[in-house]
């Protein structure tokens, strides 16, 4: 080297190498995150509609069900079962029964798109964090433990009496029905014996 | 007779003025390629920009929107109205003597919940397929502003750099201009001494020596 030159200056060399190392990595830690989350695909929030719904469903049915029995008793004992009116108040049950149906399976599909939000929501973050910090393995190892996290099953809160409009009716009938009140419902609604149950139909 | 002073002292001005633009075309040089480099590379980067613009954007018109809606109220009907149970009438435990009008009217009103149930369906898919394609706007909106972050980093990291190279280039001529202004000053040195006298007021009583061209002949007399 000669003594007259002066040292040579690398720093834009090497900041330029420093800069195409950190693309690099924020490309690689992208993959990363986007493999992490192709899992949650539209099958994956169908699942979890589904599940909300077979949440949901047996217990609109097992409500449907008993407050549908106790009316048929109260129609029964009333000796409209075989009118006009019993059928109008049936068919208001149905619908309230429907409606309470579709009302809780868009419920379902809000909880699978609330999911859907929450998983967006997190890659948005992980890919933010990435840019900043440009470490994919960090991106890797945090985005792989939020997938896990979004892919554990949903907890679903119970519903509440939906057909309160339509209840009182079953428990009077069954009580009167049990000390063998004398009316055309008695029939129907006597326990079984032995079994201390009651039944329709 | 020329001093032959005052034609070296010519001679090293010339060749240090040389050596000076020499020096400047290889900075400008340098600095012109840094740049070029980092032009391409800001277009490319531009160049992705735009077209993850028009991705974000494409949806964004009315016949999309449209079909966006559509798709996604269809999606929550079937949904929806799959949830639905119809209930038979056969299950209610009419009695047998009950008349036939009113087991057709128990019918009909069963038919009817299931109906109204369908259209309860529809209406509310209508409503929340508005939100459900709203939310694929929004996921499409995000997508497409993290793509622009990265690219945007990419792009600011990269120019950050250039004012380094434009450094480095500067200094890429540095050589020869200090070649330059060592024969810059040598041929102040020579000026001065022509000044003085010349070659003869450093060395009284030598003889001029002759300044040979290129045949071997004197070249100036």
């Amino acid at each position: 080297m000669c003594i007259f030159s002066a040292p040579k200056d690398n720093s834009a060399r090497l900041a330029r190498e420093a800069e195409e190392k950190r693309q690099g990595k924020i490309t690689e830690g992208t993959n990363s995150i986007n493999s992490a989350f192709a899992g949650f695909d539209d099958d994956f929030f169908s699942g979890i509609e589904q599940d909300a719904n077979n949440f949901f469903n047996p217990q609109i049915d097992r409500q449907f069900d008993k407050t549908r029995e106790g009316l048929i008793k109260n129609l029964a004992r009333q000796s409209n079962l075989n009118a006009s009116t019993g059928a109008t108040q049936l068919g208001d049950l149905d619908r309230a029964g429907q409606e309470q149906r579709v009302t809780f399976s868009d419920r379902a599909r809000g909880i699978a798109s609330g999911v859907r939000g929450d998983v967006e929501s997190n890659r948005a973050q992980l890919l933010a964090q990435l840019t900043a910090s440009a470490n994919p393995a960090a991106a890797a190892a945090t985005s792989a433990a939020a997938a896990r996290q979004l892919s554990e099953p949903q907890q679903f809160s119970a519903i509440g009496d939906l057909f309160s409009q339509f209840g009182g009716v079953a428990a009077d009938q069954i009580i009167g029905a049990r000390r063998g009140f004398d009316n055309p419902a008695s029939v129907i609604f006597k326990p079984q014996a032995g079994s201390g149950q009651t039944f329709v139909g | 007779m020329c001093d032959p002073t005052l034609i070296i002292t010519g001679a090293l001005a010339l060749a240090s003025t040389a050596a000076s633009q020499a020096s400047a075309r290889k900075v400008a040089k340098a600095r012109n390629s840094a740049n070029s480099a980092e032009f391409a590379r800001q277009q490319t980067l531009s160049q992705q920009q735009e077209a993850a613009f028009n991705q974000t954007a494409a949806p964004f018109t009315r016949n999309r929107q449209d079909a966006g809606l559509d798709a996604a109220t269809v999606a929550r009907e079937n949904s929806l109205i799959g949830n639905l149970r119809a209930l038979d009438p056969g299950s209610i435990p009419t009695a047998g003597s009950a008349p036939k009008v009113v087991q057709d009217n128990l019918a009909k009103e069963l038919n009817r919940s299931l109906g109204e149930g369908k259209d309860f369906a529809k209406r509310l898919s209508r409503l929340g397929a508005v939100g459900e394609n709203q939310q694929q706007n929004s996921f499409g909106l995000l997508r497409g502003a993290q793509d622009q972050n990265q690219l945007g980093s990419f792009s600011a990291g990269s120019s950050n750099i250039l004012p380094l190279e434009f450094n480095a280039a500067n200094r890429r001529g540095d050589s020869l201009a200090t070649l330059g202004s060592v024969l810059g000053g040598l041929s102040k040195v020579g000026s001065g001494i022509s000044a003085t006298g010349g070659f003869n007021s450093l060395f009284p009583g030598a003889q001029t020596p002759p300044i040979v061209g290129p045949g071997g002949g004197p070249l100036v007399r």
